[in-house]
């Protein structure tokens, strides 16, 4: 037994020098991996596991689809262009009004200045894809009755019932279209001054667009500012609030903060170029 | 000829544009005359748009609307355990899903101090909701996380505030 006692001991002193069974040190089972060399030989090069006879044999692989003869499946049906232009829609990402009080009881939007794309992007917990055909943010109405905060905000798509929860608070809310283009810069507005260039001009809706933009119900940016106020009336007594008076309000000046339909940031003009390490913009020379 | 003409159609110029439709750089004076404007009263304008280099620390409200709220419990109460919130200071109480929403989790994470005791919290109030039925739940401890089957996110969230965390 001496032997026995002496020789695991031996063993395991060998074992403590070894290192620990684990995944970077184990190999596959032996003949549980399929050789990829095909054999050519007399008993290797038989049939290759392509069977005896036929198209099989051939290694006919017919193309996707293809049924023998028959009409294929794919053709079987005429067309009904249910998706047509489906990649050239625009898209809305949706942002729920309690998603929206919940950024404001956080802090990370600050709902005492007016609210936009670059503010939703710049709070780190949005983000915007205008690649990705994705044309602004629509304000959806999960979380309306929770909706406290007074805010100006602009998007670019919301229901009748989420106008009427932002206005029976004291807010403002318009819809505004923005090209892709300056999506782009108002995703990321930083990433944009860093390169450089003026700020562009801001385009029009394209024709499809146009009749929602221009709209008092939808408070569209290019409708007329008096049929809004009256809408803003007519809204109230529909769902049965007494419209706060905005005129009245302390928050005056930012509550009636609109861009112009040409301007992409809130006080800034097109054309300037905005400088972030000398904190200086350069402006066109005015005679 | 055509092309300018189609050029001229596109409202989005930058899209086709390359370097070689780019407009070559003009003699200084064909530029239109700038003025750099230093300390201009814009500039609040340009720091709105800037974005915050960290997460703001929320300031304390009278109320909060959305059902968030801030944390409460210290990390040395009488239960044992704590629950740190996330960077974006919420409760970390998330849903996994497996097998295309067949099979679904519950994970608490960020447990620090006696996860044992929290499990036998959770399952208890998990339990209850299930009028009595068992309910299976798996502990790392190494990690401080607690898997708990089935989605029970919004209850443990609300148990979670409802305690402080």
């Amino acid at each position: 037994m001496a032997h026995l006692r002496e020789s695991s001991e031996k063993a395991l002193k060998l074992l403590r020098t070894l290192p620990r069974v684990q995944i970077g040190n184990l190999r596959p089972n032996p003949n549980s991996k399929q050789n990829d060399k095909r054999g050519r030989a007399q008993h290797g090069g038989d049939k290759h596991g392509a069977g005896n006879k036929g198209s099989g044999q051939r290694q006919n692989f017919m193309r996707l689809g293809y049924e023998t003869g028959n009409q294929p499946f794919y053709l079987r049906f005429p067309y009904e262009p249910y998706y047509k232009g489906h990649h050239m829609r625009r898209q809305y990402p949706p942002i729920s009004m309690l998603q929206l009080q919940v950024l404001i009881d956080t802090d990370r939007i600050d709902a005492s200045q007016p609210i936009d794309i670059a503010t939703l992007c710049n709070s780190g917990l949005l983000s915007l894809k205008p690649a990705e055909m994705q044309y602004g943010f629509q304000l959806t109405d999960d979380g309306l009755d929770n909706f406290k905060a007074k805010i100006n905000i602009e998007v670019q798509h919301a229901s009748e019932a989420v106008i009427a929860a932002v206005e029976r608070n004291g807010g403002v809310i318009r819809t505004a279209y923005y090209d892709p283009r300056s999506l782009h810069i108002l995703a990321n507005p930083k990433k944009w001054f860093a390169k450089g260039i003026p700020i562009p001009q801001r385009m029009l809706p394209p024709q499809d667009a146009a009749e929602y933009y221009t709209d008092a119900k939808n408070r569209g940016y290019l409708a007329n500012p008096e049929e809004i106020s009256k809408d803003r009336l007519v809204l109230a007594q529909k769902y049965g609030y007494v419209l706060p008076r905005i005129e009245d309000d302390a928050d005056y000046e930012m509550l009636t903060a609109a861009k112009n339909a040409r301007q992409l940031f809130h006080g800034l003009e097109p054309g300037w170029l905005i400088n972030l390490v000398d904190k200086t913009i350069v402006k066109l020379k005015t005679t | 000829m055509l092309r300018h003409f189609v050029r001229s159609l596109h409202t989005q110029p930058a899209r086709l544009s390359s370097f070689r439709s780019s407009q070559p750089v003009q003699p200084l004076e064909a530029y239109p005359e700038v003025e750099v404007v230093h300390n201009p009263p814009e500039w609040k304008y340009v720091e709105r748009l800037l974005p915050p280099s960290t997460v703001p620390e929320p300031v304390a409200k009278p109320t909060y609307p959305s059902g968030w709220q801030p944390q409460r419990a210290n990390g040395d109460n009488s239960s044992g355990y704590f629950v740190a919130r996330t960077k974006n200071h919420m409760v970390p109480v998330y849903l996994h899903t497996r097998f295309r929403g067949q099979r679904r989790l519950t994970v608490v994470r960020r447990v620090q101090g006696d996860i044992w005791a929290l499990e036998r919290d959770l399952r208890s109030i998990v339990e209850q909701a299930r009028n009595g039925k068992l309910c299976a739940t798996r502990v790392n401890e190494l990690s401080g996380q607690i898997y708990i089957h089935g989605d029970y996110v919004d209850l443990l969230r609300e148990h979670l505030k409802s305690k402080g965390f």
